[in-house]
């Protein structure tokens, strides 16, 4: 142990006894670490814009439908509203919000234009917390409460309708008898969303108002919920397929299979990524290690000499690129975090906010320091780092003293 | 001799020497295989995105694409094609109403955008014709006939030969009601187009809308888009001959458009950390080769070899270096890229959720002189900046001194 704490203070000098070479290997492996750091966090960042954005888009992390609904969304595959067993489990505390909607196919016609959407009947109060229409709405109102006889609509669709606020609009759908049915809804509020497509998509009115024109009484189309920890998804999923087998219960996963895609591309990436930038940093570790060793050949001839095994200048040359790579890493890691922190108040892409928006993210990531992920990855580092200086250890350790200490440059 | 010599002096150092040449050529065949990665993809992606329904570009009323209304039609549509024809690059012309309606079948009604087309021509605009999974395409210019998207037709739970009632309103205001048969539904694997679209013979269009000969766009589609670009200008022309305007695809697909600078600015920022690691690493290699040589530089100078000669030399070392690096970086870069690029790269496990965007699930890289040599250029020039630190030590050497240092 005593001999440990000693090769660590000579491996601390000779790193400084060439400044400049360790400053430069530093910069390197820094760069690179950093680079890792903030990517994996922009990554990240992307890949929980695009799922925030899903979720919040009606989504949830799960919904409940009766059995054909999804196949074919149509007014005639209703359900009840959740009885009392299903009330008790969707209000349990690992519960944050859940919802009861009606959703059918619908046309909006102004007095000049019509347009085909999806009509949504909301329970206002409790669809605040589980998506983003309350948040969302920029002119006018948010429904008052499930009875509200007004409508939201989108921005795009509004315009495409050349209606407005304070207007009058009428909707046409199929009711449960098989007869279109119409009803006046004023518009009360307009909403943007950050899809575009969302905005033309979708049409909102209380729920009641939805019943009562539909003709389906207290009956719904769908139930969304959100938990606190996602982590408790599939078994929460579990147990209400297990108590509700006469409906459909999907995950958001299933709903969403292309956000799913994102996130698992974005680990891909982040690994990727990782492995190539330690390629790079391992052609100059292993060049300069070496080279570290080679101009010392005569040193370590003579420690040998002097009676020090070679077993020790191999444990003192990984303890110097132990201490190098470390130094190094902390370095990127700690220029890492900073440069995320700048990116706190979220990084607003600006002009090209539409094409993160086309791929399903948010006009402005957030990026956060994932922690786990970046000691991970500096643990990568540094582990493959010295790893890879065993050659040049092993170099050291291998020369002969004799011919060492007599050769000449 | 100064080549001679300084490619011997590499050679000193074989193992450093290979080395560093293999991490400027890893670095080179990264940068040229990446983004001829990223040229295939973007291309297949506009490519495969246009093909579907927009084409290539796409003539309107000046102010449709803002507000689509069924007023906002083109009148004189017919002389517009005829003057597009005499245009070598265009391989198709088309016309294209658009409006929307109640689509009704025995049991159900829905809403749907209803887009009247030329039957004859709509193939090579569109990918919809080729698409159609039951029955068939529209025949004749203005039969009874209509196609819709595969969801569509589920939920007004038609099947093909059914009858389907259209009500919609027509361009003067009026009633626009028509009575059509369903042969054939496609897929796209885009929600909004199987969920929500119809097509129908323009002619027929324009009877039941009450378009009095006029229609919506001028769609046109040429061999393929970068060889469509150029003629783009002369097509601009003829739009505003007539007061008419030209979207190009970045009009039409502005999400996609931006979608691709983003990623070509992700993707530059890795470019720019991986030539700073590079460029560092090779900076220590460069200048430990120096330092170690200083007893034989201070010999040299000694025997009087002028330090220009000597700096000439070292950065001859440097320039050799990075040309044999490069070299292999270009050979593997291109092998790789042109290899993948006749195999192609497939994503088999998300073949299924690229379909559901329109994306092909295969990305074939394209190898272009422009991706081929801007990343070894910048890694080249980056490396070569690094070598003057190095070439500068020369000259604050001082003979007797350097030559005692061990």
């Amino acid at each position: 142990m005593g001999k440990l704490k000693l090769l660590t203070a000579l491996g601390w000098r000779n790193l400084w006894r060439n400044k400049r070479r360790t400053f430069i290997t530093f910069t390197a492996i820094g760069v690179g670490v950093w680079s890792m750091i903030t990517l994996a966090s922009l990554m990240d960042a992307w890949a929980m814009s695009t799922f925030n954005a899903s979720i919040s888009t009606l989504v949830g992390h799960g919904q409940i439908h009766a059995k054909e609904f999804l196949d074919d969304p149509s007014v005639d595959h209703r359900m009840t509203p959740p009885p009392a067993p299903m009330r008790a489990m969707l209000n349990e505390p690992e519960v944050e919000a859940w919802a009861t909607r009606v959703r059918v196919s619908a046309i909006v016609q102004s007095e000049r234009e019509n347009a085909p959407v999806t009509l949504v009947g909301i329970d206002p109060k409790k669809e605040r917390t589980l998506s983003f229409i309350a948040d969302a709405v920029s002119d006018g109102r948010y429904l008052d409460s499930d009875s509200d006889s007004g409508i939201l609509l989108g921005r795009k669709l509004v315009k495409r309708l050349r209606t407005g606020l304070n207007k009058r609009i009428v909707l046409m759908s199929q009711d449960s008898t098989g007869v279109i049915a119409e009803r006046g809804f004023r518009v009360v509020g307009i909403f943007e969303a950050e899809q575009t497509e969302t905005e033309t998509l979708y049409a909102f009115v209380a729920i009641k108002q939805a019943q009562k024109m539909l003709l389906i009484k207290n009956e719904i189309s769908e139930v969304s919920f959100i938990l606190h920890n996602l982590d408790l998804l599939p078994v929460f999923l579990d147990r209400l397929r297990a108590n509700n087998p006469e409906l459909h219960i999907v995950s958001w996963w299933e709903l969403q299979p292309f956000t799913q895609a994102i996130l698992d591309m974005s680990s891909g990436t982040i690994a990727l990524w990782t492995v190539i930038m330690f390629i790079l940093v391992a052609f100059g570790l292993v060049n300069t290690l070496l080279m570290a060793v080679f101009e010392r050949t005569r040193e370590f001839g003579l420690l040998q000499a002097l009676g020090m095994r070679p077993k020790l200048i191999l444990i003192q040359v990984l303890i110097e690129s132990m201490l190098l790579v470390g130094v190094g890493v902390v370095a990127g890691l700690v220029t890492g975090v900073l440069s995320i922190r700048i990116f706190k108040q979220g990084l607003d892409l600006g002009v090209l906010a539409e094409g993160a928006t086309t791929f399903g993210a948010g006009r402005v990531l957030y990026p956060q320091m994932d922690w786990p992920q970046g000691l991970y990855i500096i643990l990568f580092v540094w582990v493959m780092g010295v790893v890879i200086s065993l050659y040049p250890a092993w170099r050291a350790a291998r020369d002969v003293p004799v011919d060492t200490i007599n050769r000449s440059y | 001799m100064i080549i001679q010599l300084a490619w011997r002096n590499l050679w000193r150092q074989p193992r450093r020497t290979v080395l560093s040449s293999l991490a400027i050529a890893f670095t080179s065949a990264f940068m040229i295989f990446m983004p001829s990665l990223q040229n295939g993809s973007y291309n297949s992606m506009i490519e495969s995105t246009l093909r579907l329904y927009d084409g290539y570009a796409e003539i309107q009323q000046e102010g449709y694409r803002d507000n689509p209304e069924i007023r906002n039609s083109i009148k004189n549509y017919t002389a517009v094609i005829t003057g597009l024809e005499g245009l070598p690059e265009i391989k198709a012309v088309g016309a294209r109403g658009i409006g929307s309606a109640v689509l009704s079948s025995k049991s159900r009604s829905l809403g749907a955008q209803i887009v009247g087309v030329e039957p004859s021509v709509e193939a090579k605009l569109s990918s919809i014709p080729s698409n159609i999974r039951n029955g068939r395409f529209l025949q004749g210019e203005d039969s009874d006939e209509i196609v819709m998207g595969v969801t569509l037709a589920r939920n007004l739970q038609l099947n093909l030969g059914d009858k389907v009632t259209l009500l919609g309103m027509g361009r003067d205001g009026s009633l626009a009601v028509d009575s059509l048969v369903l042969v054939g539904t496609f897929v796209t694997g885009i929600n909004a187009l199987d969920r929500l679209m119809a097509e129908m013979p323009l002619g027929r269009f324009q009877q039941s809308f009450s378009m009095n000969q006029q229609v919506h766009a001028i769609v046109l589609s040429g061999e393929n888009i970068s060889q469509f670009q150029p003629v783009l200008a002369s097509v601009r022309d003829i739009a505003a001959q007539h007061n008419l305007s030209l979207l190009d695809w970045k009009a039409l697909q502005p999400g996609l458009y931006q979608g691709i600078i983003l990623d070509i600015s992700s993707a530059a920022m890795i470019y720019i950390a991986m030539i700073i690691v590079v460029t560092f690493s090779l900076l220590n290699s460069l200048l430990m080769s120096v330092l170690e040589r200083t007893r034989e530089f201070g010999m040299l100078l000694a025997l009087g070899m002028r330090p220009g000669s000597i700096g000439r030399m070292i950065w001859a070392e440097t320039v050799l270096l990075i040309v044999f690096g490069l070299s292999i970086g270009l050979l593997i870069g291109y092998l790789v890229s042109e290899y993948y690029a006749k195999v192609g790269i497939h994503f088999e496990k998300a073949q299924e959720v690229f379909d559901k965007f329109g994306l092909p699930s295969a990305i074939y890289p394209e190898v272009s002189v422009l991706t081929l040599l801007v990343g070894p250029t910048i890694i080249g020039l980056s490396v070569l900046f690094a070598g003057l630190f190095p070439v500068l030590r020369i000259y604050r050497l001082q003979p007797v001194a350097a030559m005692r240092t061990i």
